[in-house]
C-alpha cells in the first residue's frame, strides 16, 4: 500500500502541473489584460492609466523609446493625447507568456494567489471564508448522509413494501421539486412569514446556530431524495447477497443482518461519493451561502464570478482541483480498508 | 466488567458527535472576518440605520473607488472640498471642507480654495508618533489598538490627495484631472515608475510626494491654489466625486495598500468593522466638526423643519448589510430590518398596480414608493468603423442605423422589459440637466417601421414581406443585411432583451444577431472594435451635458469612451466649444444650449446610435425612514448618510413579529413522523 500511495503522490506534481496549465489557458484567456486593467480600474480609465497598470502588473514593459513618447504625450492635452496611436513593440513590448507562466507557478505553489478586487489577499479571504462554509456544510453533509443511509437502508430492508414505496415516491416528490424554489419557499414562509428562523445574516459562536438551521434543514431537504435512492439501490443489491440469506438462516436478528453486515458491504459505493463530496464541502454552497448571508466560499465564488474576480475565481479552481487530487487518494486507501479484497499493488 | 466495556463503547459512540459539535463550534467561533477594526460588542449603537448594498464595495479609499457602491461607503468617511446642497434642486455645490466658494483667476485658470479650521481626521493609530515610518503590520494588535488624536486638516492634505490622485497606478479616477492641472501629468509619470508592487519597498514612492508640482501650490495652512492647463468649468463637479476626497499622508503611507480597508477621513463616521460579504458597520465620528441640517424656509422643505438645525450625522449607527439575491433583501425590508429596497421584476408586479401605483396592501403596510429619473442613458452604438454598417458603407451603413433606430419600439420596450421603469431617450441628455429639452426629440429616432423600411428601400435595399415577417436584402451580395450586437452579460433579462431585439429586427428585415458575453469580453471586444454594435449605458458623473456629451467626441475613441469610434468634424468642433462653457454663467448657460441643440441635430443626421431610454428609479421605503418622504434625491450626491433619519419609535414597532404556532408544529411532526416509525420498526426487530 505504501508503495501505491507513494506512486500516488509522485504523479501528483504531474497532474497538479497540467492544473495550473489549463487555468493559467484558460484565465488568460477568457480575461485578457486589457481587460483585467478596465475592470480593476473601472471602464473610464484612460489607455495611459491602462498601460500604467499593466506594467505595473507585468504584463508589458516600456521600451526606452516608448517611454520618451510617453513623456511627449504627457505634456499634450488631454484630447491630443488619446490621438497617439500605441503601436505593440514600438512604445511597449508585451511580457512573454513563458514569464507570466513561470511567474504563475511560483504564485501557486507558495499559495500566494494575488489580491482579489478589494485589495486583500486571495488566501486571507479563502481562509476567512472556509469557517462559515463548513460550519454550513459539514453538519447539512453529515445529517444528509446519515437520514440517506437509514433511509435507503430502510427501503432495502422493507422492500417492495409500503415502507419502501412511500420512501421512494417521498424521494421521487423532492427531487421533482427545483432546490432554488425550495429554499426560497423555506426563507419566505418559514423565516420572513412564520418568523421561525432569521431571513438572512450570519454571526460567531453559538450565535450562528439561529442563522444555520434554516440553511442546513434545507440543505438536507434539497439533497435528501437523491441520496435516499441511491443508498437505497446500493442497499438493494446487498441484501439479495447470499452472506445475507446465511446470515438470516442463523438467526441473527435483522438489525444486525442490516447495519453490521449490509451496510458495511456497501460501504465501497458510498466512499466514493463520500470522499467526492467531502472535497467539494469546502466550497460551502454556492446558492445557499447567497441566500441566507453565510459569509462563506460559495459565497465568495458567487461573488467573484459576478464582479469578475479573476483571483479569487482562479483560486478556488486550483484550490478543487487540488482537493479532488487528494479526495481519490483517499478513496483509494478508504476501499483497501473496507474491503480486504482491494490490494493497493 | 463487561458493563464497563458496554458503557465504554457506549461513551465511544458519542465520541464522534461530540467531536463534531466541538468542530462546528471552532469553525463557527473562528472565523475571522471583521477587516479592520473589531466589533465592538459593548459600545451602545444608539440610532441605528439598517441599509443593504448587493456587494461589497471594491475599495473604500476615494482615490481608488470607481464604483456607486465604493463611492457611497467612501462618503460615509472621506470629504471633497464641496458637497452637494441637500435640499436645493437642480443640484448645487456648496462648501465643505472648504469655507467658501473658491476664488478664480481667469486669466491665469487658478482656482484658490480656503480651508474651515474645524476639521478634524479622525483618532487612529497612524497620527501615533511611534507609528512613524512603519507599516501597520509591523506593529503588534496591542500597539494597534493604542490610537492617537486625529490632527488638524490642512492644505497640505489637500495637494497630498491631489497627487494620491495621480500617483497611484490603479487609481480610479485619474480621468477626472488628467491633463487638467499644470504639471501633475509630468509628476505622475515619474511617480507611476517609482511605485513597486511591495509597499514595503515604496520608499523612493512616498518620498516622491515631496516633489513639487507646478500646478499645485500650499499658499499657507489654510489656503492652497490649483492652476489648470485649460478652461474646465466642471472642475469643482469633479473633485466632488469620490476622487476629491481629502485624505491624511500619515494613514495613507502606515496602512498602505490596505488603507482601502482602514479608511481615515473626517466625515461624519468612522469604520466599525467590515466583514466582507455580511456587513459593514459605521459608527458615528465623535471628532466630526458641528455641521447642522440646513434651514430653508421654503414651503417645499416644510417636510425638514423637524431636522432643521439637529447636528450632523442624524443617525448614530449605520449598518450596510450585504444581501447579494434579490428575495432576501425584500423580505427583510418586509419585515423592517431595513429601511430601504429596490424591486426586482417579480417585486415589482407583486408591489405596484398596473398603473405603476403601490398596491394597497403595501401603504397599509408603512411602505411608500419613491420614483426619480436617473441620470443615465441607455443606447445601442454602432461601430462607426465598421464596413457594413459604419462610416466606410456610406448612405447604405446609415440606412442601417436610422432604420433599426425607427424600428426599435421604446414604449414597448419600456413597458415589457422594464415593467415601465423608463423614459423613452430622443436626445442625449437625460431630463432635469441643463441641455434637456423638453420639446424635443430627434426624427431619426422616432418609432415608425414604415419609415424604417422605406429608409432602407431609399438606400437601395430590396425590402419585401408583410405584417411581422421581412427580409431586407442588400442587391450587391444578394444576402439578407444582418446586424451583428454585443451585450456585456448573460443574465436571462439580457437574453428577453436579445428576443425583443430579433423581434424588432424582423420588422424591417434585418436580422439582428445577438451575441451575449460576460462583461471582461465585451469591454476586449468594445476595445478591439470588433463588433457591430454594443449595447451600453452611461450613468452621469455630474450635473454637466459635457459628462454626456463627451461619449461621442472622437479623440475619446476606443479604447476611450466613445465606443462608437465615431467621428465627426462638426460634431467635435461643436463639442470643443462647449465643454469650456460654464453653465453657472446664464450667457455661457445660453450658448452651451445652443450647441447641444446643435450637436443633437448633427447627431440626428449620422444616428452613430439607437437611444433607446432614460432609466427611472422606483423605490420602496419604510415611513419611518426620513427621506422616503421626499421625491427629489440629488443622484449625484453619495454623502447623503449623513442627513438620514429614522424615527425610532416607529421602526421597532415594524421588527416585531410573533411566529405563529400551528404551521411550525405541523411541520415538525411531518418530519419526525418517519423516524419514529423506524425507531419503532427497528426496536421491534430487535424485541
Amino acid at each position: 500500500m505504501f508503495a501505491y500511495i507513494l506512486r500516488k503522490l509522485l504523479y501528483m506534481p504531474l497532474i497538479l502541473f497540467g492544473v495550473i496549465l489549463l487555468t493559467f489557458t484558460l484565465f488568460y484567456m477568457v480575461a485578457s489584460p486589457d481587460a483585467l486593467a478596465k475592470l480593476r480600474l473601472g471602464e473610464k480609465a484612460t489607455r495611459m492609466q491602462v498601460l500604467d497598470w499593466q506594467a505595473s502588473q507585468g504584463y508589458i514593459e516600456w521600451e526606452d523609446a516608448g517611454l520618451a513618447k510617453k513623456k511627449d504625450i504627457q505634456r499634450m492635452s488631454t484630447a491630443d493625447a488619446k490621438l497617439v496611436e500605441f503601436k505593440e513593440g514600438t512604445d511597449y513590448t508585451r511580457s512573454s507568456w513563458v514569464g507570466l507562466f513561470g511567474k504563475y507557478v511560483k504564485s501557486v505553489l507558495l499559495l500566494d494567489f494575488g489580491k482579489d478586487r478589494t485589495d486583500k489577499p486571495v488566501s486571507e479571504r479563502l481562509w476567512e471564508g472556509l469557517g462559515p462554509s463548513l460550519s454550513l456544510t459539514l453538519p447539512a453533509f453529515f445529517i444528509a448522509e446519515l437520514v440517506g443511509v437509514f433511509f435507503g437502508l430502510f427501503a432495502a430492508m422493507y422492500k417492495m413494501t409500503r415502507i419502501d414505496y412511500s420512501i421512494v415516491i417521498s424521494s421521487i416528490l423532492v427531487m421533482s421539486i427545483n432546490g432554488i424554489a425550495l429554499i426560497m419557499f423555506g426563507q419566505k414562509f418559514l423565516a420572513a412569514d412564520w418568523a421561525y428562523f432569521p431571513v438572512h445574516g450570519y454571526d460567531t459562536g453559538l450565535a450562528a446556530a439561529r442563522f444555520l438551521i434554516l440553511p442546513i434543514c434545507l440543505y438536507v431537504l434539497v439533497t435528501i431524495g437523491e441520496k435516499v435512492r441511491f443508498n437505497r439501490i446500493v442497499m438493494l443489491d446487498e441484501t439479495d447477497q447470499d452472506y445475507v440469506r446465511t446470515a438470516r438462516a442463523k438467526g441473527l436478528d435483522e438489525n444486525k443482518v442490516l447495519f453490521k453486515h449490509v451496510l458495511r458491504n456497501s460501504l465501497i459505493p458510498l466512499i466514493t461519493r463520500w470522499t467526492v463530496a467531502i472535497a467539494s464541502l469546502y466550497v460551502g454552497s454556492l446558492v445557499l451561502e447567497s441566500f441566507f448571508g453565510i459569509p462563506g466560499l460559495g459565497s465568495l465564488t458567487i461573488d467573484a464570478i459576478a464582479n469578475n474576480d479573476v483571483a479569487v475565481v482562479r483560486a478556488i479552481v486550483v484550490l478543487g482541483a487540488v482537493s479532488f487530487m487528494f479526495a481519490n487518494l483517499m478513496s483509494d486507501v478508504l476501499y483497501a480498508v473496507v474491503d480486504p479484497r482491494v490490494r493497493l499493488e | 466488567m463487561k458493563r464497563l466495556r458496554t458503557g465504554a463503547r457506549r461513551l465511544f459512540a458519542f465520541l464522534p458527535a461530540l467531536l463534531v459539535t466541538t468542530g462546528w463550534l471552532a469553525l463557527t467561533t473562528a472565523t475571522p472576518g471583521c477587516g479592520g477594526q473589531a466589533a465592538d460588542e459593548t459600545r451602545d449603537a444608539g440610532l441605528v440605520l439598517n441599509w443593504t448594498e448587493s456587494a461589497d464595495p471594491r475599495s473604500i479609499d476615494p482615490h481608488k473607488a470607481g464604483d456607486v457602491v465604493s463611492s457611497g461607503q467612501c462618503g460615509m468617511v472621506y470629504e471633497c472640498l464641496y458637497q452637494y446642497d441637500y435640499l436645493a434642486r437642480p443640484a448645487k455645490l456648496i462648501p465643505c471642507l472648504a469655507e467658501s466658494d473658491p476664488e478664480y483667476d481667469p486669466d491665469t485658470l487658478t482656482y484658490t480654495f480656503t480651508l474651515r479650521d474645524d476639521v478634524y481626521f479622525q483618532d487612529d493609530r497612524c497620527f501615533h508618533p511611534d507609528a512613524a515610518g512603519k507599516y501597520f503590520e509591523d506593529e503588534s494588535a496591542t500597539q494597534r489598538a493604542e490610537k492617537a488624536p486625529g490632527r488638524k486638516l490642512t492644505a497640505r492634505d489637500i495637494e497630498y490627495s491631489f497627487k494620491r490622485l495621480a500617483a497611484l497606478p490603479d487609481s480610479g479616477g485619474f480621468w477626472v484631472i488628467e491633463g487638467k492641472i499644470a504639471g501633475l501629468d509630468a509628476w505622475r509619470e515619474q511617480a507611476v515608475k517609482l511605485k513597486t508592487d511591495d509597499w514595503k519597498t515604496d520608499g523612493d514612492w512616498f518620498e516622491f510626494f515631496d516633489t513639487a508640482v507646478e500646478g499645485l501650490k500650499v499658499l499657507d495652512d489654510r489656503r492652497i491654489s490649483v492652476t489648470l492647463r485649460e478652461p474646465y468649468p466642471q472642475f469643482l463637479y469633479a473633485i466632488t466625486l469620490s476622487y476629491g476626497a481629502a485624505v491624511p499622508r500619515e494613514a495613507a503611507e502606515y496602512y498602505g495598500d490596505q488603507f482601502t480597508r482602514n479608511p481615515v477621513g473626517t466625515g461624519p463616521y468612522m469604520l466599525d468593522h467590515w466583514w466582507e460579504q455580511k456587513e459593514i458597520v459605521w459608527v458615528r465620528n465623535p471628532k466630526f466638526r458641528e455641521e447642522k441640517f440646513p434651514q430653508s424656509d421654503d414651503p417645499k422643505d416644510e417636510l425638514w423643519k423637524p431636522l432643521m438645525g439637529k447636528r450632523l450625522p442624524l443617525c448614530d449607527t449605520v449598518v450596510f448589510r450585504i444581501i447579494k439575491e434579490s428575495q432576501p433583501a425584500f423580505l427583510e425590508f418586509l419585515a423592517g430590518n431595513i429601511a430601504a429596497s429596490g424591486m426586482d421584476k417579480d417585486q415589482f408586479t407583486q408591489a405596484m398596480t398596473p398603473q405603476s401605483e403601490l398596491t394597497d396592501e403595501y401603504k397599509q403596510k408603512g411602505i411608500r414608493l419613491r420614483s426619480y429619473a436617473e441620470p443615465t442613458i441607455h443606447y445601442i452604438s454602432f461601430n462607426m468603423n465598421d464596413p457594413f454598417v459604419g462610416t466606410p458603407a456610406g448612405e447604405k451603413g446609415r440606412a442601417i442605423r436610422r432604420a433599426m433606430a425607427h424600428a426599435l419600439n421604446r414604449d414597448d420596450y419600456i413597458r415589457r422589459m422594464q415593467n415601465g421603469r423608463g423614459e423613452k431617450a430622443g436626445q442625449l441628455v437625460p431630463p432635469g440637466m441643463v441641455g434637456h429639452f423638453d420639446d424635443y426629440y430627434m426624427p431619426s429616432q422616432r418609432y415608425d417601421l414604415e419609415k424604417a423600411r422605406q429608409v432602407l428601400r431609399d438606400a437601395g435595399f430590396e425590402v419585401t414581406g408583410s405584417g411581422d415577417e421581412w427580409t431586407t436584402v442588400d442587391p450587391a451580395t444578394g444576402k439578407q443585411v444582418t446586424v451583428n450586437v454585443l451585450h456585456r452579460s448573460t443574465r436571462d433579462s439580457t437574453k428577453d432583451y436579445a428576443v425583443f431585439l430579433n423581434n424588432m429586427g424582423r420588422r424591417i428585415g434585418i436580422k439582428v444577431e445577438n451575441e451575449l458575453m460576460t462583461f471582461p469580453e465585451f469591454l476586449a471586444r468594445q476595445d478591439e472594435g470588433t463588433g457591430q454594435a454594443y449595447d451600453a449605458g452611461w450613468v452621469m458623473d455630474y450635473p454637466d451635458a459635457q459628462n454626456m456629451m463627451q461619449l461621442l467626441y472622437g479623440p475619446n475613441k476606443p479604447p476611450g469612451i466613445n465606443s462608437a469610434s465615431y467621428a465627426s468634424e462638426e460634431y467635435d468642433r461643436l463639442y470643443k466649444e462647449m465643454s469650456v462653457l460654464d453653465q453657472e454663467v446664464p450667457e455661457q448657460q445660453k450658448r452651451k444650449i445652443e450647441l447641444i441643440r446643435q450637436m443633437n441635430e448633427v447627431l440626428d443626421r449620422d444616428v452613430p446610435w439607437v437611444l433607446v431610454e432614460f432609466r427611472k428609479i422606483f423605490s420602496l421605503y419604510h415611513q419611518w425612514f426620513y427621506p422616503a418622504k421626499w421625491d427629489e434625491p440629488n443622484a449625484f450626491a453619495y454623502t447623503y448618510f449623513k442627513f438620514f433619519y429614522v424615527d425610532p419609535g416607529a421602526s421597532a414597532n415594524v421588527t416585531e413579529r410573533e411566529s405563529p404556532f400551528w404551521p411550525g408544529f405541523i411541520l415538525l411532526v411531518v418530519a419526525l413522523t418517519p423516524a419514529v416509525l423506524m425507531g419503532w420498526k427497528i426496536y421491534k426487530n430487535q424485541s
